[in-house]
């Protein structure tokens, strides 16, 4: 054990350091559990207690989330949290940072399958633990990072496998790959792709043990039989997909109008031309060097002033180490398709879906982004070795680059992120929460509007999510309570609570209630200012909402 | 030598076919209808859309417009009349020649004849280069006159007055070649082989200076030249918008008590590096090459979206072989200006056109029958497709039912809303009525008709059409005037509602009617 320690000692000290960035302040960054995360928290405490989530669905085998339908995987982690942790804000956050941590030995375990050197997989597993999406999506409680462990430890034993041929690690890999596709819908559709190519770009190996092979698919098939029976009887799984699909696209649907001939057969190939070119068109924007390294992460409001995926230093390296995958010698052909084909089709789910840029969707490939930069940081490290004389200081050089990366990404994610973009995580949603059962028995009934935001309004579905978790709601009541009220008015019903549009017209003339609604829904130059007993405010100080005493 | 002759004719009978069957439902947009009137009033009265006699520099609405290809436009409508096919003629041609560049450059840079072939190919089906055979513009003028200058300068003699003849009508076709040429001058003569001595190549280098520097010279003294540059070529210093956004975030910091010279030192202008260095990227990067344009309504790029699978094996040949270097400087250097414009500019990338439909022919050469023959069925569908895509989309629909629909007595005009998307003044202009010479000589405004040079001029009126701003009402008079009126300004004085209205790009609502109604002074 102690030998092992010391063989791997620098793989440990970058897991420590990869611990850290992810857990550093984590109770304050982001500033607020975001919906997703409220309302898997909520639902894995009621799965935990009840058996059911807050909608009464015994086990529910296809989670539903705010206007959306996610994988169980994510929750069911949490309830397992919650019942080692109790009820802490933090047990929303342990699955995600516990599988991307796990995910750096994970690389250096698919970098040294891929390159066999040490160093370059030492170099992998540095750039994953300091990431910033890998830092991002884990500090986010995001299912996909777990979804990318499963994805990487899987491949790694395949490929194990390809090259050793022991039954142990085709199994293993194999039932990683099973639990992956469990994790998030777009793995259920990548992975057995990404199986399949890889059995036809190995058949050699594959057909010497056809037996063996045939007996390890039929258990996976096993495995992932009840995902398939899922998906395809679970109407919620359908919604999902055409939820997110690429033709609720409003730029697409727009085109399309503009089809117009007396023959339908020609109408229907022609829009059919005209989708495939428009996601071609989304896929290949994916590799925009802009997305990629200036400003993807999306973390301000100015870009290209941001953050990108990858860290900008990382550019010239991931040239330089594709540019020396192409031309290694060393490198097996097999090995360099099976990276490429990672990357074409790994892209593929956000050339498929309706947002512009949905890098939550392919954070497999800017995890091959950057082995592939590691190969080209060790190229760089090994030329700078022989040529010590005219270049010693580019060893310290080029860590202090990455260091001042580093430094700039949590300057952004701790500053400017939190003030630029907390309406996007629903801040102050907590807070009004918090109030708002603050003066449960002061008032007969308490609506809430969730219109809110800064520049322009959206809604905040999440907003009984926020009110249950936050007042300690038992979610056996919750199951009981929860109903649709008037549906013009988009309204959520339980306890006291009624969340709804807000029409201040009719709604001023309400008794014993307490209103909480923004700007978007009052009239506020008509507000008797002495009704407002509280204000809320986004991180950059605007307003969000105000409470309003109705006597 | 037959397979040869074989080869070109059929490619020859591919591009005739397709570029008459895509030209049929082609519209020209606001600046190449321009671009066709302005031609046609050259050839027939000698003056250009503002009544100025033969000016050497044309107004826009984004910046001034370089004379050759309006005076291109003005032989071929005298030749071949008022008419979409009169002005595209020469475009066509201009098409034909520069597949024939292509394999000229190909043949040039590789020496195997199935490579340059391969690329001639790949750039007489590219969307972008059958697109601008179809409508009047400086791009594919340009991309042909620098083939020519690359064949002038790879000739075993040297000729000096081809050479300024090239030179000159590059300058004069956009402002864009006056930024590409010493990249592009400095790759020919230096990066690729070349039978030019030194002294050669550094008189070449020194003449093309001197031209250059005495044009940035004469450039800055005209009016609103330097504006015209810094809006238009060296947009990346123009952009101030990113002083505010750098003081928002330094702002952030500040108030959250983070020490001043640490926000500096993350907030500063040297973010002007990094935008223009990824402005310059992206003109090589593939989503350029192959994602969306914005040319037409089809999302195509410059090459055809199956091309990626050969463009990609090509260069993975190139850095695998370490052969053909030169195919990837000369879109490094020809882009190097796109480091100040932030602003994609076309010109520059379709230069590059040549370079990249060899890399592309390099992969098609070393495929294998089966991958050949299946990247090459899947081009022909998305071609056909292209084609037919075109034509199933009504670009003129709204322009035969304004034609069928009204009819322009003398002294009659037509007031057209400034608000309709896509149908602006010089598009009605040219599709409708030929504009008579009185109704010219009205429209011209005097005080503009004196003026040589018009920096950034949106005409509001030519020949019988008057725009119409959300400043102007509409009042009785004796005259019955056509009307071509958004919802905006027809509720100026009646109720939109109750009026039948014509739905113009499925989603702008427009009257169409004569009326005895005219612009109140």
């Amino acid at each position: 054990m102690y030998r092992r320690i010391i063989e791997h000692k620098f793989l440990i000290l970058i897991c420590v350091l990869g611990i850290f960035l992810r857990t550093f302040k984590i109770l304050d960054y982001p500033v607020q559990l975001n919906h997703d995360e409220v309302s898997q928290i909520y639902d894995a405490i009621s799965i935990a207690k009840t058996g059911k989530d807050i909608y009464g669905n015994f086990l529910p085998t296809m989670i539903i989330s705010i206007n959306d339908y996610k994988s169980p995987f994510y929750t069911y982690a949490t309830a397992l949290t919650y019942y080692i942790f109790g009820d802490q804000e933090f047990i929303i956050k342990i699955p995600g940072l516990l599988f991307s941590i796990l995910t750096i030995p994970a690389v250096y375990l698919l970098t040294f399958v891929l390159s066999k050197n040490k160093k370059v997989s030492l170099l992998a597993a540095a750039l994953t633990a300091i990431s910033p999406f890998e830092i991002f999506y884990a500090r986010k409680s995001f299912e996909t990072v777990a979804g990318l462990f499963f994805l990487v430890l899987g491949f790694s034993y395949l490929i194990r496998y390809t090259e050793e041929r022991i039954n142990k690690f085709l199994q293993i890999g194999l039932i990683s790959l099973a639990l992956g596709m469990y994790t998030y819908f777009s793995h259920a559709v990548i992975i057995p792709i990404l199986i399949t190519i890889s059995i036809l770009v190995n058949n050699k190996v594959f057909l010497l043990d056809k037996k063996k092979i045939f007996k390890s698919l039929i258990i996976f098939g096993v495995l992932i039989l009840p995902l398939l029976t899922l998906i395809y009887t679970n109407p919620g799984s359908r919604e999902r997909s055409k939820a997110v699909f690429l033709t609720q696209d409003i730029n697409l649907g727009q085109q399309l109008s503009l089809i117009k001939s007396n023959n339908q057969i020609l109408d229907s190939v022609v829009r059919l031309k005209v989708t495939a070119d428009y996601a071609f068109n989304k896929y290949i924007n994916q590799f925009n060097f802009e997305y990629l390294f200036l400003d993807g992460l999306e973390l301000t409001n100015h870009p290209p002033l941001g953050m990108g995926i990858l860290f900008l230093v990382s550019l010239p390296f991931l040239l330089i180490g594709a540019f020396y995958l192409i031309r290694d010698k060393n490198i097996k052909k097999e090995i360099k398709q099976f990276i490429l084909i990672w990357i074409l089709i790994g892209m593929v789910p956000s050339g498929l879906t309706f947002e512009d840029f949905s890098h939550h969707r392919v954070i497999m490939v800017f995890l091959m982004f950057d082995i592939i930069g590691a190969f080209g940081l060790y190229k760089v490290l090994e030329k700078i070795l022989i040529q010590k004389n005219i270049f010693k200081y580019t060893y310290v050089f080029i860590p202090l680059l990455f260091v001042f990366n580093l430094a700039y990404f949590y300057h952004l994610y701790f500053i400017n992120y939190a003030f630029e973009k907390s309406q996007y995580i629903q801040y102050p949603f907590k807070q009004v929460s918090l109030f708002a059962w603050s003066q449960h028995d002061n008032y007969q009934k308490i609506v809430f509007d969730p219109k809110f935001g800064e520049e322009a309004p959206f809604i905040g579905t999440a907003a009984h999510y926020y009110l249950g978790y936050y007042g300690k709601f038992p979610p056996a009541k919750m199951q009981k309570e929860y109903r649709l009220g008037d549906q013009q008015k988009r309204e959520v019903l339980f306890d006291k609570f009624s969340i709804r549009s807000v029409n201040w017209a009719e709604d001023y003339k309400l008794k014993n209630t307490l209103l909480i609604a923004s700007p978007w829904s009052l009239d506020i130059n008509g507000l008797d200012k002495s009704k407002i007993i509280n204000t809320f405010y986004f991180k950059d100080g605007r307003i969000a909402f105000y409470a309003l005493k109705l006597d | 030598m037959i397979k040869q002759t074989y080869f070109w004719s059929v490619l020859i009978i591919l591009s005739c076919g397709i570029i008459f069957f895509n030209s049929q439902s082609i519209l020209f947009n606001s600046d190449q209808s321009l671009i066709a009137l302005r031609g046609w009033t050259i050839s027939k009265y000698g003056v250009d859309e503002l009544g100025r006699n033969y000016p050497l520099f044309f107004n826009s609405q984004n910046d001034y417009q370089m004379p050759v290809v309006s005076y291109l436009s003005a032989i071929s409508t005298n030749f071949f009349g008022y008419t979409d096919w009169g002005v595209r003629i020469v475009f066509v041609l201009a098409y034909f020649g520069l597949i024939w560049i292509t394999y000229k450059i190909s043949k040039s840079l590789t020496e195997d004849e199935k490579i340059s072939q391969a690329a001639a190919l790949v750039s007489a089906i590219s969307p972008v280069l059958i697109y601008f055979a179809s409508v009047p513009s400086e791009s594919i003028i340009l991309v042909d006159l620098f083939g020519l200058l690359f064949i002038t300068l790879k000739r075993s003699k040297f000729r000096p007055v081809s050479l300024l003849t090239i030179i000159g009508l590059i300058l004069l076709t956009s402002k864009t070649g006056w930024f590409i040429l010493p990249g592009f001058v400095v790759a020919t003569i230096y990066f690729t082989e070349n039978k030019l001595n030194n002294k050669k190549r550094f008189l070449v280098l020194l003449g093309i200076s001197l031209i250059l520097i005495s044009l940035f010279f004469y450039w800055s003294k005209i009016p609103n030249g330097q504006r015209s540059l810094l809006e238009n070529n060296f947009s990346l210093l123009n952009k101030t918008s990113l002083v505010d956004d750098l003081n928002t975030l330094r702002g952030q910091s500040i108030q959250s008590n983070i020490p001043k010279i640490l926000t500096i030192f993350f907030f500063n202008k040297g973010y002007l590096f990094l935008i223009g260095l990824f402005s310059y990227i992206n003109y090589i990067n593939p989503v350029s090459l192959f994602g969306n344009l914005n040319l037409s309504w089809l999302n195509s790029g410059m090459f055809l979206k199956i091309f990626i699978v050969p463009y990609l094996y090509g260069l993975y040949l190139m850095f695998k072989n370490s052969k053909f270097k030169e195919l990837l400087a000369y879109p490094l250097a020809i882009s190097i200006f796109g480091f100040f414009n932030i602003n994609r500019d076309l010109n520059m990338l379709i230069v590059s056109l040549p370079f990249w439909a060899t890399i592309i022919g390099l992969g098609l050469k070393n495929f294998n029958n089966n991958l050949l023959r299946a990247v090459l069925f899947l081009a022909a569908i998305e071609v056909c497709i292209n084609i037919i895509g075109q034509n199933t989309y009504r670009s003129k629909e709204w322009i035969e039912i304004f034609n069928d629909n009204v009819h322009i007595n003398k002294g009659q005009n037509v007031l057209v809303s400034d608000n309709i998307g896509g149908i602006p003044l010089y598009v009605l202009s040219w599709y409708s009525i030929k504009p008579s010479e009185d109704s010219l000589i009205k429209s011209f405004n005097k005080d503009i008709s004196n003026e040589r040079l018009i920096y950034k001029y949106t005409q509001t009126g030519f020949g019988d059409f008057i725009i119409i701003n959300s400043d102007k009402k509409l009042s009785d008079c004796n005259r019955n005037n056509v009307l071509i009126l958004t919802e905006r300004d027809y509720k100026k004085i009646n109720n939109f509602d109750n009026e039948k209205t014509y739905l113009f790009n499925n989603n702008q609502h427009l009257i169409l009617r004569s009326d005895k109604l005219c612009i109140e002074e």
